[in-house]
């Protein structure tokens, strides 16, 4: 007989989306740190404003200056350079990461002429909606419409461009289905988020280095209530396996007499990570893959619905401003998918940032991406156990219902159900506090010179590039949603399992587990510091 | 003891195992791994009482790929066999 290829620990490393998205992320995180020696390569990532057809005399928001390259404001060593891209850094942009992005296409195996094509109009159509949400009807809050000359405006602040993003892309998924499946090469909203939840990771670190420029205090603050979003995450990971996953388990098999295989993996689809436990859990219970297919199937969709629902929720209805962090940590137990859980965390950070400074007339200032932290720490920490929970769901399916001789469940299954994403994501978090603790002092006055060179590199990264990779989440997440599926037969009882769970029973548990685990944590205000 | 690598997919109906060379496929689990030990009782070219260490890894690639994205792995499974 002839021998199919061992599976080692390191296959699929450069054939799977999660793996190039570490390697994406963390490639331009470690070209940004050239900026320590001087070297900066990474200032032309491409970054909008706010802007208006006719800017008041002595105003703000000139067309020619609604892009720019975010070397022009944060380059040491290369501001005047970057300073005369302003649009072309559109371009420069799609030429770099499209570069990228193809190369791990390529080793992926895609279908490269589809994926070029496919990218290409995803991304412009990013930047449509990334230019027209920034128009500052859209964009601007009551604080600072005057500006612009303007009386009244949306106030939706960065947000207006990511439902302008999804609402474009429902459009396609759900009117368009051949343009969409033609586009579906390249509308990969998991490999997006992967990327920008490594960045997230750079933007953690970052934080206590932006913050200890206004004051040491304010850097020392920033650093421990990161920490603190670490440890309190962590009790989502008993929230997901031992109460929701058992509770959808037996509303599904007793309220809907569902089969045990199909109960199981819905059960996870619904409490745990969405997909990939689908997915994981589907493989334990030895179900046929369509199980766990039909199942992620309506994951999406579903995840869909609440990143629509959720961000406009927790921001006006409850808990509002008085508790963001609650907010975050609940959408992170409750909306499955990294993508939709990710895209809803950084939709409610838009919103909660501009509602304070709307209810305070700018006495007060949170720091970007904390909010979208939290939403995103408490699913990385579910993400984390899911290798570990499908092994012991294989060991019990497979020594204990199905009793199949001879048949071993291998440790190794833990392995490669890992997330990968995670890696980069702590990775470039350490690496930027190492830096910080170590030779930027802890933000002492001595070392301020170095932590902006650091500074310098990291901007463009966690700003720039992980704000496009959100813009290409939530454009890709409604090119593959369409909402028809929750009509389709198949699904049948499986969709009401779905509705019942969600809103009657995860969706309030999330909100008190967050409650208890994040009530009083307070973000740090910088109003007296920006602009 | 003897190692067997194969890799393992569902076509719809049937969980199917091949080295490239042999084809195997039973409609469960239970099925397939019997048609493998019958096929290695039956080659002769393995001896009485010898243990045997199936390998199945599940070929990821059959998974669709708008699924992979979100998880590039389904199962791999150990079978030992004693002939």
């Amino acid at each position: 007989m002839a021998q199919y290829p061992e599976r080692k620990w390191y296959t699929g490393m450069l054939s799977t989306e999660d793996w190039w998205a570490v390697w994406i992320a963390v490639f331009f995180f470690f070209v940004s740190l050239l900026n320590i020696w001087g070297i900066d390569l990474v200032g032309w990532i491409t970054y909008p404003t706010k802007w208006v057809f006719s800017p008041p005399e002595g105003g703000k928001g000139a067309i020619s200056h609604a892009f720019y390259a975010l070397g022009k404001k944060y380059s040491v060593t290369a501001k005047g350079f970057y300073k005369g891209l302003g649009w072309w850094s559109i371009i420069w942009t799609y030429v770099i990461f499209g570069t990228a992005l193809t190369i791990g296409a390529a080793f992926m195996r895609w279908n490269l002429k589809r994926y070029i094509i496919g990218f290409t109009i995803i991304y412009f159509l990013t930047i449509a909606c990334w230019f027209i949400g920034h128009h500052a009807f859209i964009a601007a809050t009551k604080v600072n419409r005057h500006k612009y000359g303007l009386d009244f405006s949306l106030s939706l602040g960065g947000g207006g461009s990511f439902i302008i993003a999804l609402i474009v892309g429902l459009i396609i998924g759900n009117f368009f289905k051949g343009f969409a499946r033609y586009l579906s090469e390249a509308a990969k909203p998991e490999w997006y988020i992967k990327t920008a939840i490594v960045t997230l990771g750079v933007k953690l670190g970052y934080l206590p280095i932006k913050l200890s420029a206004f004051s040491q205090k304010l850097g020392k603050q920033a650093a421990g209530l990161t920490f603190e979003l670490f440890v309190a995450g962590a009790a989502a990971t008993i929230v997901a396996y031992l109460i929701f996953w058992p509770g959808v388990y037996v509303i599904s098999r007793r309220l809907f007499k569902l089969p045990r295989q199909t109960a199981a993996t819905l059960a996870s689809g619904i409490s745990i990570c969405g997909v990939s436990a689908a997915v994981a859990t589907g493989a334990a219970v030895r179900a046929r893959p369509v199980v766990a297919i039909m199942v992620s199937a309506l994951v999406v969709v579903w995840a869909v619905i609440e990143l629509i629902i959720l961000p406009g929720f927790f921001t006006h209805i409850w808990p509002g401003t008085k508790d963001p962090l609650v907010a975050g940590a609940s959408m992170g137990m409750a909306v499955k998918t990294d993508g939709a859980d990710a895209a809803a965390g950084e939709l409610l950070d838009e919103f909660m940032r501009t509602k304070i400074e709307i209810e305070t007339n700018g006495a007060v200032k949170w720091p970007e991406g904390i909010i979208t932290a939290s939403a995103v720490m408490t699913k990385v920490w579910i993400d984390m156990f899911i290798g570990i929970w499908a092994f012991l769901l294989a060991v019990v399916w497979v020594y204990k219902f199905e009793r199949r001789p001879g048949e071993r469940v291998p440790a190794s299954e833990i392995w490669h159900r890992f997330p990968k994403f995670v890696i980069g994501y702590f990775f470039c978090w350490f690496f930027l506090l190492a830096l910080y603790f170590g030779p930027g002092q802890s933000g002492a006055p001595e070392a301020m010179p170095f932590l902006k060179s650091v500074k310098a590199g990291a901007v463009p990264v966690e700003k720039g590039m992980r704000k496009l990779f959100f813009m290409l989440t939530f454009l890709s997440l409604g090119i593959i949603t369409d909402f028809k599926k929750l009509r389709e037969a198949q699904f049948g009882k499986m969709v009401w399992v779905y509705f019942v769970s969600l809103f009657g029973f995860v969706i309030p548990v999330a909100i008190l587990i967050g409650y208890l685990f994040h009530h009083g944590m307070q973000l740090p205000n910088i109003a007296q510091y920006v602009k | 003891m003897k190692k067997i690598r194969l890799s393992l997919k569902h076509d719809g109906t049937h969980w199917v195992a091949t080295d490239g060379e042999q084809l195997f496929a039973g409609k469960s689990l239970d099925e397939l791994d019997k048609k493998i030990e019958d096929f290695l009782r039956s080659s002769g070219r393995l001896q009485e009482g010898e243990r045997v260490k199936v390998y199945m890894y599940y070929d990821n690639y059959s998974i669709p790929q708008w699924i992979r994205q979100y998880s590039q792995h389904y199962f791999d499974r150990i079978v030992e066999i004693i002939l």
